[in-house]
């Protein structure tokens, strides 16, 4: 599984991001890592940190995990560790595919209408 | 709780683990999934060398955000408050009325402890109703608050005994103390067939114990063994 490298202007150069903005962002975010193949979730949050999302908390990370599963978009398996625990991966399912494919095109729009929108030349009126 | 948590997360400090545990058993999450969050915990934990409370902070938080998403047992309050009826009344009816019984004399006694009888009743059905706050409280007070509620609940309860004044009430003992007997056989029966009682907390690897429903039949014979042997002893002891 390749990693992607992280954007120039990622952390740690700037404060993190707000929280809010996150939560927007992350379920489509998680997704897309397991877009590139299945894997658990400590490897997850090193991957969003790794693309410049910041520190993910477990705390955060796993009930968006579960509900990614309730809602269908993702399977889960437990595989035994090498030597240590076992872990729990997480496969996107067809149906999560899909999703992301949909909503990856959507987000694109958003998120160059908010760019647009807030970067524009500011007009007194 | 079970003890088998100690050994599904030994990367999580226990006292973590534990109010982890009592906050998804106090939202009726089913042992088996309580037992497959923990391990996740566990690895977690493993690969990122942090501990429980830095990556998810507090227990109870973090088994509130994921409860939703996890299987729980369906809530049958109806059958739970007719065990939790029938196991007191059946404890209470054998422990009074063995001994007349035995003796062939009528059961004889004064409006106070029956007064008592029935607020024990009470408290048994609002403790089985009880919502989670209340019960929430008892898992994480200290020992001398829980030690003060309970007195003070028993003291509520003792006090129509002492307080009322005596008008002794009489009833047939062998009716009573068959009727007693089959509450408690039947109440042993409800509480076994609750399937939380053998619903033990239990790893992603870990299969079903074979002696699970053993344990749970034994523990719903655990009650109505003391009460007959209460029941006996003031029988053969009492003068």
């Amino acid at each position: 599984m390749p990693r992607r490298t992280p954007p120039p202007d990622a952390e740690p150069l700037g404060p993190p991001w707000p929280g809010e903005w996150l939560r927007g962002v992350l379920s489509l975010c998680t997704l897309r890592v397991l877009a590139d193949g299945p894997t658990y979730g400590y490897d997850i949050a090193q991957r969003l940190a790794d693309a410049g999302l910041g520190d993910i908390k477990g705390g955060t990370l796993y009930p968006l995990l579960g509900r990614l599963h309730a809602a269908g978009l993702l399977d889960e398996e437990w595989r035994p560790g090498d030597g240590g625990p076992g872990r729990k991966y997480y496969a996107l399912t067809d149906a999560g595919r899909t999703h992301l494919h949909h909503e990856a095109v959507r987000w694109a729009r958003f998120a160059e209408l908010t760019q647009t929108f807030v970067t524009d030349q500011e007009a007194p009126r | 709780m079970s003890s088998d948590s100690t050994s599904l997360a030994p990367h999580v400090t226990p006292t973590w683990r534990d109010a982890f545990v009592v906050e998804l058993r106090l939202r009726d999450v089913r042992g088996d999934a309580i037992g497959d969050a923990l391990a996740e915990v566990d690895a977690h934990c493993a690969d990122s060398g942090q501990d429980a409370m830095t990556a998810f902070g507090d227990p109870a938080g973090y088994a509130g955000g994921l409860a939703d998403v996890l299987p729980t047992h369906r809530r049958t309050p109806v059958r739970d408050v007719v065990a939790v009826v029938l196991q007191t009344a059946g404890v209470m009816g054998t422990v009074w009325s063995v001994r007349p019984w035995l003796r062939g004399e009528p059961l004889t006694a004064s409006t106070g402890p029956v007064v008592t009888a029935a607020l024990c009743l009470v408290v048994a059905v609002v403790l089985c109703l009880a919502p989670a706050r209340p019960l929430r409280w008892f898992a994480r007070a200290r020992w001398w608050q829980v030690a003060l509620a309970g007195t003070g609940m028993t003291a509520v309860v003792v006090a129509p005994g002492a307080l009322l004044p005596n008008a002794p009430l009489t009833a047939p003992s062998a009716p009573l103390a068959a009727v007693s007997v089959l509450l408690l056989a039947v109440g042993a029966v409800t509480l076994f067939l609750d399937a939380t009682l053998s619903d033990e907390v239990r790893g992603p690897a870990d299969a079903p114990r074979p002696r699970a429903r053993l344990r749970a039949a034994l523990l719903s014979a655990a009650l109505p063994a003391v009460a007959l042997l209460v029941a006996a002893a003031l029988a053969l002891l009492l003068p």
